[in-house]
């Protein structure tokens, strides 16, 4: 860990100080007394462990707030050992003396306090002012090694553990205290002791409790003998108990018995008598009695009877006929129905008769009704009148189809025609041959007058060209004015032409006449304009030649005249051509016009030709048409003969068509039906009329066999009736009969049974009478009496003797009661009962008494019994003692540990140097030159020893100032390095050699430069010849002047 | 005639006497440990009903007088009783535990029991079909220290049966137990007895075995996190006066395991843990259904050796380990840790370092003798171990305990130097 970079804001008396980077080994800081040394080691201090906040006097002071105000505070910038780079911002901040700190990390982030202190190894202030930031007051306190915080490092340097001894101890004696102490209460193996004192009080308790349980054992066998005795006692009065009861219930009893005794003794005894004797006279007397007057109705009835059955007639023949009687009355009902149909059928028939007779009618007068049946109407026949009527209607429907085909083709055609002439008649074919021979004369005569038109253009254009020639020469070659005259003249000549040409094209063509008449224009224009020119130069030598020259020219000219003429006369030939009396160029227009139009006509009625044609080809298709309909049409009529054929086959007429043959069908059909029911309807009739008849000779013979009166043949249901209900009379009499005669026969059976058993039981009574040894009813009876009285006597001594054999139970013990009564009384056995009774409940209370302490006793041995809590304390008190040895194994273990640390300790400060102190020996030898070799520390004494040369140990008190000095800072030198084991932080020194000696000095410097190679230094000073020293010994440190230069340090080498 | 007959033989009952070192157990867990040696007893009269044993051979210690648990007694007659009812007779003699001039309750004993008298051997014949199978001979303890030995006094008698000695001892001085009734192995070979049922020693042990067959056959239910493994009963079957049969039968439900763990393996907390968690799951399949109580040993040299030897963490892996246990029927309770892992520091290395943790590592090696265990005991542990209200619970403390500790104190103190070093 490096300090890279100071910069303060405000402190102490520097405001923004910043004397840029610092070097990586030594940085020395010179300047002058002021310059602000102190006050920037102080800085470091206050960056890195907070601000001064002592309370104390000067405490202020050590504060370094700015004197004028302003900010307080600053930054440094901090180099790990990875190069890592940490910003350490501290400022002032209200209520926290220390000051705000903020570490801006690497990597952005931003920390506070705890992380600083982790940075810089969690040393504590003091530590680092001591060890790491000291001045030359800090070097020379004596009482540095008594610090016990730098006195533990100097010891558990070097003794290979990173924790002081003096923790560990410490840490064990806290331990030890938690588990034991010898008069407290809270560590564990107290507290455990406690419970255990406790839980021995309480099972030492219960268990003089459980001695209890043998006298309860003893209690409870003299209780249950106790009431052995008493039960047995118990049981003795509750048996002489029941006794007196059974006497006293039984007492009532026994009198009773010993009374009926004496009262059988006395009655006499009389004899032999039946069992129940009495009863049974009784009865039988009583049997007899009803008997007697079941005998007297039972005959008046049996005559009441007999007398009804002569009152009744009967008539048995009409009976014996009851199944042919029933026999018709299953007829009666279809006998009705006859004579209702009857006359029914009787109208049906005439109706019918009527109806055949309609149906033969409209057959034909011939037809008889046997015909109708013979009429093959069958479904073949009808199957062929059908094959018929579909062969002929196909026919017809054919012919219907032509028909109208050929109707349409006839409309089509005249149609057709009508068009046709209607065109002819609008097309004239005479004008139509005048155009054909006009027209080619027309158009010949046309492109005729054009070409003569054309020649007669150039002709004249030619004689303009002559004039002009004229004139030219005339004007050269002869006198000016006769050639201006000429000249004149000429071009009047000129445009008057040209006027007269352009006025005739024009008319023909105004665009062309009007070109021509500019032309015109120009030329004479040209003309005017050459004569005047020409009239200055008058070339008077050829004139000769000019005039023969316009002589030729006049020939020409005229020439060209006659040409002219010509050619007019020819147009003009030609104007008559086609109808023109005079020609013009106007008049041309109109004739083109006209030869136009007659063209277009002459091509209209081509073309009204041309469809007159096409209609003419069109009507002969029709007729073609219309003749192979005609064709088609004459195929018919074979059809139709067979169907004559067949009606003939079948004699009818031969105007019927199948139609009609179908309607004769159902006509004969028809009247075949009628026929048919007509003659159902007389059979039945017949049928129903011979159904009566014989009903009611049936009925005729059935009255004459039943002998009954009063049959009537017109009615013979009427008659049947009457039979019939006669017949129920008949049955109803013959039922009655027979119930009386059944009655009266069963009557005599019981009469006969009464008679017998009245026998018996007059039997019974004698034979009574002979068992009781008596004769008569009256001797039986008394005799009777007296036997009863004795067996009720004996009834009612054996009920009172069972129910003292109930009481008792058995016969011995109903015998000890019996004897027993004999002595005790009533008043006696109530008297001893309640004795019994006072003493029973007495000793039953007592029982309970008893027998309720027994439960308690039992009770409390259950509880013994089962007692858990013993065990349960003795098992909790096991756990204690458990609990205690194990924490009183660890306060042991802890106590050994401890003792064992304390001799070894001892062992180590005797025998071995802490690693400290070696390499405080090592530089403090090197600085001394080796004048010390060894410094020497009793663990646990307050001061440390150098050895001399001769081995002697000397206090530190006794050194040198500059001595002690070179001791104290070799000490430092070597906790720094202790304490780098941790972080390795810069060593700020402010002017601390300022004592030593050239010698010591440079070998102090020596030491420095080894240091640096692991400790950043910044070294404070006044003095340049320290700078020098230390800027030559040791190589790429760093110089940084502050305040105002003291000058060249050159001129201040004091040596 | 088939002179077979079969017997069980079982001693030291201990019957409601609590279980010992062992730390708090909650409330569900301390009942099943209430019930533990009733349910074992329960166990061994099953068996002998369920084998219909002709008799039962209980050789000492049924009870602890000093406890004075009625309950304890009243169990013991019930579960004779129903032998009783089977009729199976039952002979026993009292110890040291349970002697006869502290039987302070008068219980009636059912007619098929048979207690041998206090200080003088006596013997009583097993009759079958009128014909003596077997005589067994004993004596109880008068006073619960007998330092003498009876066996001088054990003369077999003439007579053609099956001899059996039922005796409360310590055979060769056991010096994990009281030395009462001491008696030698020799001696008892030679004193003309077929079978020696023996009593006292809690670790099933077959001394001899055979003509005579000598043995404890240990505690029914173990009590202690020193009686591991597991506890009952032998079956015996004897056939023309030889035993035939010799098998041994667990009646205890609950059981104690010392279980060590080797966690050297183990870089992460976490891994250790799962260990634990699984070694904890594999004592659960061992003890077949029955509770376990475990200790475990941490063993092996291991980066997590501070982590193991700090008490907080130690207590928050005893909860992990023992949460939702309680409410188990095959419930593994942790009991305790014994921490005995090594620093991961070569310990050689130190010893030559001259550093104070070198020192310290040589001093404590210096400190595992007797006489140093002694200054210790004197001079450190005084304030602990004389305390006036203490010292009756560490009059017990041995030597061998002390000296443990010491090596205790060498761990925690290296690792108090050391662990700063490497930064654990």
């Amino acid at each position: 860990m490096r300090i890279k970079r100071i910069v303060i804001n405000g402190f102490g008396s520097l405001h923004d100080f910043d004397p840029g980077e610092l070097a990586n080994g030594l940085t020395i800081f010179e300047g002058r007394n002021e310059a602000g040394k102190s006050t920037i080691m102080a800085f470091i201090r206050a960056i890195l462990l907070g601000f001064p906040t002592g309370k104390g006097k000067g405490s202020k002071y050590e504060r370094y707030e700015p004197f004028s105000g302003g900010p307080y505070g600053g930054t440094l910038t901090l180099v790990d050992d990875q190069g890592q780079e940490y910003r350490i911002v501290r400022n002032r901040v209200t209520g926290k003396s220390g000051g705000q700190v903020t570490v801006f990390l690497p990597d952005g982030t931003q920390e506070g306090e705890s992380f600083l202190q982790r940075l810089i190894g969690g040393i504590s202030p003091v530590l680092f002012k001591q060890i790491f930031a000291f001045s030359l007051t800090e070097l020379q306190q004596m009482d540095f090694l008594e610090n016990e915080e730098i006195n533990s490092y100097i010891y558990s340097a070097g003794m290979g553990t990173g924790i002081p001894v003096m923790e560990v101890d410490r840490k064990l004696d806290g331990a030890m205290n938690a588990l034991f102490k010898p008069r407290a209460s809270t560590p564990l193996i107290n507290q455990h002791s406690a419970k255990l004192k406790e839980l021995e009080k309480e099972i030492s308790r219960l268990q003089q409790q459980s001695s209890q349980y043998n006298q309860l054992l003893a209690e409870e066998q003299e209780i249950e003998k106790t009431m052995v005795q008493g039960e047995q006692e118990s049981e003795g009065l509750r048996r002489k108990r029941h006794e007196l009861d059974i006497m006293g219930k039984g007492r009532e009893s026994w009198e009773a018995l010993w009374e009926l005794r004496f009262r059988l003794n006395n009655l006499p005894d009389p004899g032999e008598f039946p069992t129940e004797g009495l009863e049974r006279l009784d009865q039988i007397l009583l049997e007899k009695r009803r008997l007697e007057v079941l005998l007297k109705q039972k005959k008046e009835k049996r005559t009441q009877l007999q007398a009804e059955m002569k009152r009744i007639e009967r008539n048995l023949a009409l009976l014996r006929e009851k199944h042919a009687l029933e026999n018709l009355l299953r007829k009666v009902g279809r006998v009705k129905e006859c004579q209702e149909r009857l006359s029914g059928n009787r109208v049906l028939i005439q109706q019918y008769e009527e109806a055949v007779e309609l149906q033969l009618r409209q057959l034909g007068g011939s037809w008889q009704p046997e015909d109708l049946l013979a009429m093959d109407i069958s479904l073949g026949q009808r199957e062929q009148v059908r094959f018929f009527r579909n062969g002929i209607q196909e026919e017809g429907n054919e012919q219907l189809r032509v028909e109208s085909q050929r109707e349409r083709l006839k409309k089509e055609w005249q149609k057709q025609k009508a068009l046709q002439a209607s065109l002819e008649k609008e097309v004239s074919f005479s004008s139509l041959a005048q155009l054909e021979k006009e027209i080619p004369i027309r158009e010949a005569a046309l492109k005729e007058i054009e070409r003569i038109r054309h020649t007669i253009e150039g002709v004249q254009r030619e004689e303009a060209h002559l004039l002009e020639r004229i004139k030219d020469i005339e004007e050269r070659g002869k006198e000016r004015p006769v050639k201006e005259k000429s000249m004149r003249q000429m071009i009047f000549l000129v445009f008057i032409f040209g006027v007269i040409v352009s006025i005739i094209i024009g008319f023909q063509n105004f665009w062309l006449g009007l070109l021509t008449g500019a032309f015109t224009m120009f030329f004479v224009f040209l003309l005017i304009k050459q004569n005047k020119s020409e009239r200055g130069e008058a070339p008077q030598v050829e004139q000769g030649k000019w005039i023969s020259k316009l002589r030729e020219l006049q020939l020409q000219l005229d020439d060209n005249r006659r040409e002219q003429d010509q050619l007019h006369k020819q147009l003009q030939e030609q104007g008559k051509k086609v109808g023109l009396s005079s020609f013009s160029l106007s008049s041309i227009s109109r004739v083109e016009e006209k030869t136009r139009e007659m063209r277009r006509e002459r091509e209209g009625i081509l073309r009204l030709k041309e469809r007159i044609k096409d209609y003419r080809q069109q009507l002969s298709l029709l007729e073609e048409e219309y003749r192979s309909l005609e064709e088609e049409g004459k195929g018919e009529t074979k059809i139709a003969q067979q169907w004559q054929e067949w009606l003939l086959q079948r004699n009818l007429e031969s105007s019927l068509s199948p139609e009609g043959v179908m309607d004769f069908f159902r006509l004969v059909e028809r009247g075949r039906d009628l026929y048919s029911h007509l003659c159902q309807a007389r059979e039945e009739y017949k049928g129903d009329q011979q159904f009566i008849s014989t009903f009611s000779q049936q009925v005729e013979s059935l009255f004459n066999k039943a002998t009954v009166q009063g049959f009537s043949l017109e009615e013979p249901l009427t008659s049947f009736y009457l039979l019939h209900k006669k017949m129920e009379e008949e049955e109803e009499k013959f039922y009655q009969w027979n119930q009386w005669e059944k009655e009266l026969n069963t009557l005599e059976e019981e009469l006969a049974e009464v008679l017998l058993t009245y026998d018996s039981y007059e039997q019974q009574e004698k034979e009574l009478y002979g068992r009781g040894g008596v004769a008569e009813e009256e001797e039986f009876r008394r005799k009777g009496g007296i036997h009863r009285q004795r067996a009720q006597l004996q009834n009612e001594i054996q009920r009172r003797e069972s129910e003292l054999l109930v009481l008792t139970g058995t016969e011995e013990k109903k015998d000890a009661l019996e004897t027993s009564l004999q002595t005790y009384d009533s008043f006696t056995i109530e008297e001893e009962l309640q004795k019994v009774i006072e003493k029973g409940n007495a000793l039953q209370h007592q029982l309970n008494q008893w027998r309720e302490r027994k439960g308690q006793v039992r009770e409390q041995i259950i509880r013994l019994e089962q007692e858990g809590t013993l065990s349960r304390l003795l098992q909790e008190k096991e756990e204690t003692l458990t609990e205690l040895k194990r924490e009183a194994k660890k306060w042991g273990v802890y106590a050994i540990c401890r003792h064992l640390l304390k001799e070894s300790r001892e062992k180590y400060e005797r025998e071995r140097q802490p690693g400290v102190l070696r390499e405080a020996s090592h530089y403090f030898s090197k600085i001394t030159g080796g004048s010390y070799a060894r410094i020497v520390a009793p663990i646990g004494s307050e001061t440390l020893y150098v050895e001399g040369e001769k081995g002697e140990q000397i206090e530190p008190g006794y050194l040198s100032r500059g001595t002690r000095e070179q001791l104290y800072l070799s000490m430092r030198f070597a906790l720094a390095r202790e304490f780098s084991r941790q972080v390795s932080l810069p060593l700020v020194m402010d002017d601390i050699l300022v004592n030593f000696d050239l010698g010591r000095l440079r070998k102090t410097v020596e030491a420095l430069r080894e240091i640096s190679k692991y400790h950043q230094i910044l070294f404070f000073t006044c003095h340049p010849y320290v700078s020098k020293i230390l800027l030559e010994e040791i190589e790429g440190s760093k110089l940084i002047q502050i305040g105002n230069p003291i000058g060249d340090y050159k001129e201040n080498v004091l040596f | 005639m088939s002179q077979s007959f079969s017997f069980i033989h079982a001693a030291d009952l201990h019957l409601d006497t609590p279980f010992t070192g062992m730390g708090s157990l909650p409330q569900k867990l301390r009942e099943r440990v209430l019930h533990s040696t009733f349910v074992a007893y329960e166990n061994l009269i099953q068996l002998c009903i369920e084998r219909n044993v002709d008799f039962l051979l209980l050789a000492g210690d049924i009870y602890d007088a000093s406890d004075r648990s009625l309950r304890a007694q009243i169990y013991f007659r019930e579960g004779l009783e129903k032998l009783a009812r089977h009729g199976i007779q039952v002979y026993l003699v009292h110890g040291n535990h349970d002697p006869l001039d502290r039987k302070e309750l008068s219980l009636s004993l059912p007619v098929n029991t048979h207690v041998f008298p206090p200080g003088q051997v006596a013997s009583y014949g097993y009759e079958r079909d009128g014909k003596e199978l077997a005589r067994i001979y004993g004596v109880s303890y008068p006073r619960s220290q007998v330092k003498e030995s009876y066996l001088p006094a054990f003369k077999r008698e003439e007579g053609d049966f099956f001899a059996i000695g039922l005796l409360h001892t310590n055979v060769d001085g056991n010096s994990a137990h009281d030395n009462y009734a001491p008696v030698a192995r020799a001696e008892l070979i030679h004193q003309g007895f077929d079978y020696w049922a023996l009593g006292h020693i809690h670790q099933k042990n077959i001394i001899h075995n055979e003509e005579p067959v000598i043995l404890y056959p240990g505690n029914i239910q173990g009590r202690n996190v020193k009686e591991t493994s597991e506890r009952g009963c032998y079956f015996v079957k004897v056939q023309d006066k030889k035993v035939r049969e010799l098998s041994f039968c667990a009646t205890d439900c609950l059981r104690w395991y010392q279980e060590e763990v080797h966690v050297s393996d183990c870089e992460q907390i976490q891994e250790s843990l799962d260990l634990l968690e699984a070694k904890k799951e594999e004592v659960r399949i061992q003890a077949g259904g029955r509770g376990a109580l475990v200790r475990f040993h941490l063993t092996g040299r291991t980066s997590l050796h501070p982590f193991f030897h700090d008490e907080k963490n130690l207590a928050d892996i005893q909860e992990m380990l023992r949460r939702q246990e309680e409410e188990r029927d095959d419930f593994v309770w942790i009991d305790s840790f014994a921490v005995g892992t090594r620093p991961l520091i070569q310990l050689e290395q130190l010893a030559e370092e001259e550093t104070l943790p070198g020192d310290f590592y040589q001093l404590s090696q210096e400190y595992r003798n007797m006489e140093k265990v002694h200054r210790v005991r004197k001079d450190v542990l005084t304030p602990l171990l004389d305390h006036y209200l203490l010292r009756v619970y560490f009059r017990t403390l041995s030597d061998e305990e002390i000296l443990e500790w010491i090596e205790e104190a060498e761990t925690l103190g290296l690792d108090l130097l050391v662990s700063g070093e490497d930064g654990k």
